[in-house]
């Protein structure tokens, strides 16, 4: 059996070349083809056959949306296999991942197994990802004692969105989202919104859509 | 029973005179109720001033058979005079209550008719100017609130009310007040003054009774004014605060970037730790013990990695990316001409080439794309030619190239597909930054 034939696309040079070391350590089970500076292409590369595996960061600063390049690459050759790896613990990029058909995922800092087993059982056609993100303190809250909803609104509220706003992007009324933006600040005891945002943020619990190239 | 006549003057003296108040009264009460046109109540009056009237000739000419008994007039005056008191005072009370009543009915009836002076009065008191104009602006009823403002405010009493809104309408108004928030056509216009006070003009047109009528009024919206611009401000603020927040998100991106960096950075210090450890351990390895390829493979990395460590990112351009992918597929992208300069319309065409380059490869397995780019009347137009295959029937238009039709259509331009005798995809638009 040959080389699993390996792109790894992450705007960060260290970062490309750190998972080059990486996957170079794994002796004559892989061969890195591609290194590859932007999301925003990186479907190109698969055309002719020539990649078998990718690894991709999911935050691009260059605008590239990495979920859609990542779905587009599925589309394109469904056998190719996507590895998303972030270091942010960005509650909803799983659900993302999972929802775009994406073959693993694989948190830098915080996941007990290594890229390597992951990209191991990846090819071996496991799909592979965390039983949950990584917990991170928003305040005085665990993320764990938040709901999805409290989340999705959390989300709007980093993107700098108004009552009205969040309630017409999630389909509930202004009043609706008050009382949800009451049970936050009384979870995680921040004193206002511009707080609770500020927190969610530098938590990385959320990450603004701007952010993602979205 | 006793007749009147046995009385002397006293008592049919002291009747005389009470039946004599009560025409009096019955007399105003006949011509109030005529005056006010009180339907059944008139006649009912009547009816009560005449019993009065007889009433009071009755005891008078009683009194004048008692006090004359030598000039007796006829039979008539001395049946009243025999006539019992009992039956005068019963009469005369009868009278004092239904007389009594009638002007019960008469006071109510005053209480609730509403009258030109009422109406002026009621809307003299109202906190809101109102005036009611005829259709030429000359002035109908106008409140001592309207008049007031309009003197203050333009220095004037409402003259013509036409000519006031004209003057509203294009803010001539005295230095101390400002006009905000004119719509002529709507007929609205807000009155600023300068220690805060405020009101709302509106004027709208009515017809009553068949006659067309202005109706102008000038509501004292100072506090819902106030609480506005306080809203405002805060809403202004806010958006500081969400602008703020954006940007920090920006910052904290990049924050994150270089938090990543640094970890990256920590995990290259490990691996040359680790190589450094290797290396002494072959150091202290008999030569028979030795792996050399072994230990040349993790320097080999190693050196690699810290060749790139101190170089910075250098921005690399979208079509470089472009070619550079190109490129790993084994197709060459030529350009004539150049990419336009603004931003938005170089990455739409870049999105253009990429999604062809793409299409190129899939259906034809093209090896060469050629991108011809000119600027012709304001306009971008591209347009991408390839070597590949020629399709064997035009295929569907689905997924990239009608997303980039959407692309191109809605910045108002146009995409063309010609699929005979070679693949060209036209793109046309203007789109400034």
């Amino acid at each position: 059996m040959g080389k699993t034939r390996v792109m790894i696309v992450d705007d960060q040079r260290l970062a490309r070349q750190y998972f080059e070391l990486v996957v170079a350590s794994a002796g004559d089970r892989y061969e890195v083809v591609h290194l590859v500076e932007s999301a925003v292409f990186a479907d190109t590369y698969v055309l002719r056959g020539g990649v078998d595996l990718v690894l991709m960061d999911v935050l691009m600063t260059d605008g590239s949306s990495s979920f859609e390049a990542a779905e587009r690459i599925k589309r394109l050759k469904p056998q190719v296999k996507v590895v998303m790896v972030t270091s942010i613990p960005e509650a909803s990029w799983m659900d993302e991942a999972r929802r775009r058909g994406i073959d693993g995922f694989w948190y830098k800092d915080a996941s007990l197994e290594s890229v390597l087993n992951v990209m191991d059982r990846v090819v071996a056609g496991e799909v592979v990802y965390p039983a949950a993100s990584p917990t991170t303190m928003v305040g005085l809250a665990s993320s764990d004692e938040l709901t999805s909803r409290e989340v999705q609104i959390l989300r709007a509220l980093v993107d700098g969105l108004s009552n009205e706003e969040i309630g017409e992007r999630l389909h509930m009324t202004p009043n609706t989202v008050k009382t949800h933006m009451r049970h936050l600040l009384e979870k995680t005891g921040c004193e206002n919104r511009t707080q609770l945002a500020l927190q969610a943020r530098v938590s990385g619990l959320v990450v603004g859509s701007t952010e993602l190239g979205n | 029973m006793t007749a009147i006549g046995s009385f002397g003057t006293l008592v049919p003296g002291v009747l005389g005179f009470v039946s004599l108040v009560l025409l009096v009264v019955a007399t105003y009460v006949l011509v109030e109720t005529w005056m006010l046109g009180l339907g059944r109540v008139r006649v009912y009056s009547a009816g009560a001033f005449a019993a009065s009237l007889l009433l009071m000739w009755a005891i008078d000419f009683a009194c004048y058979q008692v006090t004359n008994p030598s000039m007796l007039v006829g039979p008539p005056t001395y049946v009243l005079s025999v006539l019992p008191v009992g039956l005068y005072v019963v009469l005369l009370v009868v009278l004092i209550i239904v007389i009594a009543r009638l002007a019960m009915l008469l006071r109510n009836e005053r209480m609730a008719r509403i009258t030109p002076d009422s109406v002026k009065e009621a809307i003299d008191a109202l906190p809101d100017g109102v005036s009611f104009s005829s259709v030429d602006g000359s002035p109908v009823l106008v409140n001592i609130r309207m008049d007031a403002l309009a003197h203050d405010a333009f220095g004037t009493s409402l003259k013509n009310e036409r000519t006031l809104w004209g003057r509203l309408c294009c803010g001539a108004c005295n230095q101390d007040y400002a006009v905000e928030d004119v719509d002529s056509e709507a007929g609205r216009a807000l009155l600023v003054a300068t220690d805060g006070r405020s009101w709302q003009f509106s004027r709208r047109a009515l017809a009553i009774d068949g006659v067309e009528l202005t109706e102008t009024i000038a509501a004292d919206v100072t506090e819902e004014h106030a609480l506005l611009m306080q809203l405002d401000e805060r809403n202004r603020q806010m958006a500081e605060v969400n602008e703020r927040l954006r940007a920090y998100g920006r910052d904290l991106v990049q924050l994150t970037r270089e938090e990543e960096a640094l970890a990256m950075k920590v995990r290259v210090h490990n691996e040359v730790g680790r190589a450094m450890v290797a290396l002494r351990a072959y150091e202290r390895q008999s030569p028979d013990q030795r792996d050399r390829e072994q230990l040349l493979a993790l320097w080999h990395r190693v050196t690699h990695l810290l060749e790139d460590v101190g170089q910075t990112e250098m921005i690399v351009d979208d079509w470089e990316l472009l070619c550079k992918a190109a490129a790993a597929v084994d197709v060459r992208l030529t350009i004539e001409g150049k990419l336009p300069d603004g931003l938005a319309a170089r990455k739409l065409a870049v999105m253009v080439v990429h999604e062809c380059l793409n299409n190129a490869v899939r259906h034809g397995d093209a090896h060469e794309v050629n991108v011809t780019c000119v600027e012709r009347d304001g306009m971008t137009e591209l347009t991408v030619t390839n070597d590949g295959n020629m399709p064997a029937m035009p295929p569907e238009e689905t997924g990239g190239l009608s997303n980039i039709r959407a692309s191109v259509e809605r910045v108002g331009g146009m995409l063309a597909v010609q699929w005979s005798p070679r693949v060209m995809v036209t793109a046309r638009y203007g789109l400034e930054d």
